[in-house]
């Protein structure tokens, strides 16, 4: 027997029982055919509009109801959409201010979505998760690769231990060579985290070993980009570093790395337990383990704990502290990004709500001139519900054209949102405007249809209480009054919400950028540059090759100072080392306090105008004479090493190292490494040459004179043309750089400003549509007060009055929910408390104002009412 | 005499073009292969009941067949008065075009 569709069995019962056996075997047969000659698309579209028409000629939804709901609905929407067609201008007032909040919420939630609701897309995401190591101060650090090995080996709730290092190369092609950010993995990375590749294969554990590590797996975007998605690029070689390499798989085009969101090509760890940078201090790589089924984090943790303490009792001078961290992977990834989009979503929460109470409140007011429309309906028999289905059918119209087009706002402003999101953010590729997006839009657009309904419904009901009496015009819209009164305070309560929430952001932005940073970033450049290949085999040749591209840097107009770095200020990288003073031994050199290491060429703390403050600078004499071992210090640094003492001609050592014992020569202004609002400041400069290794990349800082992005231009061409094979990349202005660094907090505070702007906007509509009702409303009795004498500032008085009533009270409960609520946007504000007075006064009077003028023009037109005029009416 | 509209016209023609076989999915099939009008069948229902009540057509219910889910169909048949009805307003249409160029001619 042939199967009935699932709509066909729903919609059975509502069809009158003389037609049910024919109407609803038609529908099965007529499925049948159209899913047989014109596809299951064309036939279920037809199908629902077949029930759909089926429904509304003989459905019923109870036996003795006259009405049929369904065509009564269908006439209501239509009836709706005349009405709005009659007034195009409320309608299009209304379908705006819907779109201008559904736009940025759809934008949002499609941001947030993904981000922080959606799984990861790895094989049962849930058990995955990150392992750190608890450092000396009990936070949360990275581990080293023996440690991993132990835990592999021990611990029995992991089904799988995985090892991650971050990693780069160069694709050295003929044309177009590119720097790649990519990462090193144990062989089972991709395993662990249950992701088959596209292409090709995975790892092998053979390939996981010293020597053995010549082969590369691609993401997706890096085949497509670069190897035009060749598929018999499988198995043949690419130069890397100049050294071929043999691609062995292709990612599925959703792989994203959430561990190193940019990375595009992965190579095999290749480390065995006895090379140098394998130990268990070397703590330069991160675990991610899988779970095992049926195990709980917290068992897993237990167990982590117990090999951390046999681990400490092994060996103590290797680990800070006992414990390890056992971090589920999507909290951990999203845990900074996390207070910053949920404090955004509900900012653009508040601005729906004030957008659909401002919606609410016109149609309020539409109301009363539709008041004899009503009553007519009533006295022809409709019911009070017959009245509400009408009025939440003409909602819906206006909420559906609300949600289109705040939905092609949306698709809009997603872009512009996306590219303003953080660089390093996980999961950026995978936003976009989605169907579970439309959906709950969809449901929201039902809400703000029942809500636009009922209002007017539940004010006229309780209103037909004294429908006996004889009504003056001013009682008649007295609840309606009180309603819209009502809807335009909640909307001032929650724009001064926001309004904070800006202040307070903007406020703490000026704070971080007044921050010492410890450098002047006016006017430098930088860009980094590489050396790395069979052509530079060993330190001298990359040094050389460093010192040529500084002088020809140096050779170009504009350029007044220039050195090389090996890691930027506020530009994401960490490079920390344990100091230990050779005059006081510790007996624990992993407590050793941790400073950052900048290895210089040049005179690079000159040309960032970092200031010594005792003394003297690294000369480039210091980094040719190989016999003295000097040293600059930052002044924190010296304050944890040596507090209250002179730390000039004192040596320091960096922990865990056989290098030599270093003189310290001066100390140098504390600089902001991490970012502007989080660093210790302890740091110290060393002259590349006497580094064990020289690094393939360096970044070079130039301070110039003139137009910086012209001089930039220069240096770049000069640049890449000392060696055309070495990629230039991230060329940029300093100050770009340290903009970058507080992309997250520009961010918020840029949505904040435009949320707070539109609710004020939208506020201030409220005020002026209440006062201007209650104007005209009020002609005659104002028209009477002027005849008996009242003067202009009686009358203005009168207006004044009620609208900044609405105003006080609406910023009373603002300041209230404010003192409640902005507390939640405490990890984006710096210097500056989240009650801060000043800034929840000066919202607030910033808002009175606005209410003020908003008021101000209906106040007017009540003055320049003729007596005699009003009176006539 | 009632008469009835150009919906009702379409469907009485399709009934009768249907012969005995006429039921809600060979009704639709036939208007919109001959008239190009793609009506749904609860159109074609509520025009077929209007039919029935002003007596232009009859009918009965059939056997429950597998193929619609074991549910009868409902066959129609036009009755004399429709036919006579249909026959009226026709040859009232045909009259008024007559000389007329718009494509009706007398046979």
């Amino acid at each position: 027997m042939t199967p009935t569709p699932r709509l066909v069995r729903l919609i059975e019962p509502l069809i009158g029982p003389d037609f049910r056996d024919a109407i609803t075997g038609d529908l099965v047969e007529r499925f049948e055919l159209d899913l047989s000659r014109r596809g299951a698309i064309v036939a279920h579209l037809r199908l629902w509009r077949e029930c759909f028409m089926a429904l509304r000629h003989f459905g019923r939804l109870s036996t003795n109801q006259r009405v049929n709901p369904v065509r009564s609905f269908v006439a209501d929407v239509r009836f709706g959409l005349r009405v709005l067609r009659r007034t195009p201008s409320f309608a299009i007032v209304c379908i705006i201010t819907l779109a201008l909040a559904i736009g940025p919420t759809a934008a949002i939630l499609s941001v947030v979505d993904p981000l922080l609701f959606r799984p990861l897309p790895y094989g049962r995401p849930e058990r995955l998760a990150f392992v750190w190591e608890r450092g000396g101060n009990g936070s949360p650090i990275t581990t080293g690769y023996t440690t991993i090995e132990d835990l592999r080996a021990r611990a029995t709730t992991l089904a799988s231990v995985a090892a991650v290092g971050s990693w780069q190369t160069t694709l050295s092609t003929q044309e177009n060579p590119e720097r790649l950010q990519g990462a090193r993995v144990s062989w089972n990375y991709f395993r662990t985290l249950a992701v088959p590749m596209m292409l090709g294969r995975d790892f092998t554990r053979e390939e996981d070993a010293q020597n053995k590590n010549t082969v590369v797996i691609l993401s997706h975007t890096l085949w497509e980009r670069r190897f035009n998605a060749d598929s018999s690029i499988v198995g043949r070689t690419i130069p890397l570093n100049e050294t071929p390499r043999t691609v062995v798989g292709i990612l599925p085009a959703d792989y994203d790395d959430v561990i190193n969101p940019a990375a595009q090509i992965f190579m095999p760890l290749g480390y065995v337990a006895t090379l140098p940078w394998a130990c268990r201090t070397c703590r330069h790589l991160t675990a991610v383990v899988r779970v095992r089924d049926g195990v709980s984090f917290e068992r897993a943790t237990a167990e982590l704990n117990q090999i951390s303490s046999q681990l400490v009792s092994a060996f103590p001078k290797e680990y800070p502290a006992v414990g390890f961290f056992l971090n589920p992977l999507q909290q951990d990834v999203m845990r900074d990004a996390r207070p910053a989009l949920l404090a955004i979503l509900g900012a653009v929460a508040l601005v729906l709500l004030i957008a659909v109470a401002n919606v609410v409140n016109l149609h309020l007011a539409q109301s009363i001139r539709r008041e004899t429309e009503f009553a007519v309906r009533a006295a022809l028999g409709a019911s009070g519900g017959r009245l509400i289905q009408q009025l939440v059918a003409e909602g819906l119209s206006v909420a559906l054209a609300g949600v289109a087009a705040g939905l092609l706002l949306a698709r809009a402003i997603l872009p512009a949102l996306v590219s303003r999101l953080p660089a390093n953010l996980p999961r950026r590729t995978v936003i976009h405007l989605e169907g579970s997006v439309v959906l709950t839009l969809a449901v929201v657009a039902v809400l703000i249809a029942l809500v636009i309904g009922l209002v007017p419904a539940i004010v006229a009901r309780r209103r037909s209480l004294y429908s006996s009496e004889m009504r003056s015009a001013a009682r008649q819209s007295a609840g309606h009054t009180r309603a819209r009164a009502a809807l335009v305070v909640g909307e001032i309560a929650l724009a001064l919400l926001l309004l904070c929430g800006a202040g307070l952001l903007s406020l703490s932005l000026t704070k971080l950028f007044d921050v010492d940073r410890g450098f002047d970033g006016n006017n430098v450049i930088t860009l980094r540059f590489q050396a790395s290949g069979p052509r530079y085999p060993d330190n001298a040749a990359i040094l050389a090759a460093r010192r040529r591209v500084l002088a020809t840097a140096a050779a170009v107009p504009g350029v007044v100072d220039v050195s090389s770095i090996t890691l930027l200020p506020l530009n994401g990288g960490l490079d920390r080392y344990g100091i230990m003073a050779q005059d006081k031994p510790l007996d624990h050199p992993e407590r050793a306090p941790a400073a950052t290491g900048y290895r210089v060429v040049g005179d690079y703390l000159k040309t960032m105008r970092i200031r010594i403050l005792s003394g003297r600078d690294l000369t480039e004499a210091d980094a040719r004479d190989t016999s003295a071992n000097p040293v600059v210090i930052s002044a924190s640094l010296a304050r944890a090493l040596w507090p209250g003492e002179n730390p000039i001609n004192k040596r320091i050592q960096l922990s865990n190292s056989r290098r030599r014992w270093s003189t310290v020569i001066g100390v140098a202004a504390d600089v902001r490494q991490r970012s502007l609002n989080d660093d210790d400041g302890r740091a110290f400069y060393y002259p590349e040459d006497h580094w064990l290794f020289a690094l393939t990349e360096g970044v070079l800082v130039a301070r110039v004179n003139g137009n910086p992005e012209a001089v930039l231009r220069a240096v770049r061409a000069a640049v890449a043309g000392v060696d055309p094979s070495q990629p230039v990349v991230d060329v940029r202005t300093m100050d770009d750089v340290v903009s970058r660094s507080t992309a997250q907090r520009q961010l918020a505070l840029l949505l904040f400003v435009s949320f707070a702007g539109l609710a004020v906007l939208l506020a201030a509509a409220g005020v002026y549509g209440v006062l201007a009702g209650s104007v005209s409303e009020r002609t005659k009795e104002i028209g009477v007060r002027t005849a008996l004498g009242a003067t202009t500032i009686d009358t203005y008085a009168l207006v004044l009055r009620r609208g900044l009533g609405m105003a006080a009270v609406g910023l009373l409960l603002g300041l209230v929910g404010a003192v409640a609520t902005t507390r939640y946007l405490q990890a984006l504000l710096f210097g500056v408390a989240p009650t801060d007075p000043t800034v929840l006064l000066v919202s607030a009077v910033l808002l009175f104002a606005v209410a003020f003028i908003a008021c101000l023009i209906p106040a007017r037109r009540a003055v320049h009412i003729e007596p005699m005029v009003a009176l006539r009416q | 005499m009632d008469t009835f509209g150009e919906l009702e016209q379409l469907v009485l023609l399709a009934v009768m073009q249907a012969g005995a076989d006429a039921y809600g999915v060979v009704v639709q099939a036939a208007i919109h292969q001959k008239a190009r009008r793609d009506l749904t069948l609860g159109t074609i229902y509520k025009t077929l009941s209007r039919l029935e009540t002003k007596g232009f057509v009859t009918s009965e219910l059939g056997e429950p067949t597998a193929e619609r889910g074991g549910r009868a169909k409902r066959y129609y048949r036009v009755s004399a008065a429709g036919r006579r009805a249909l026959q009226h307003q026709l040859s009232a249409l045909r009259a008024m075009a007559a000389g007329l160029d718009v494509g009706l001619e007398a046979p």
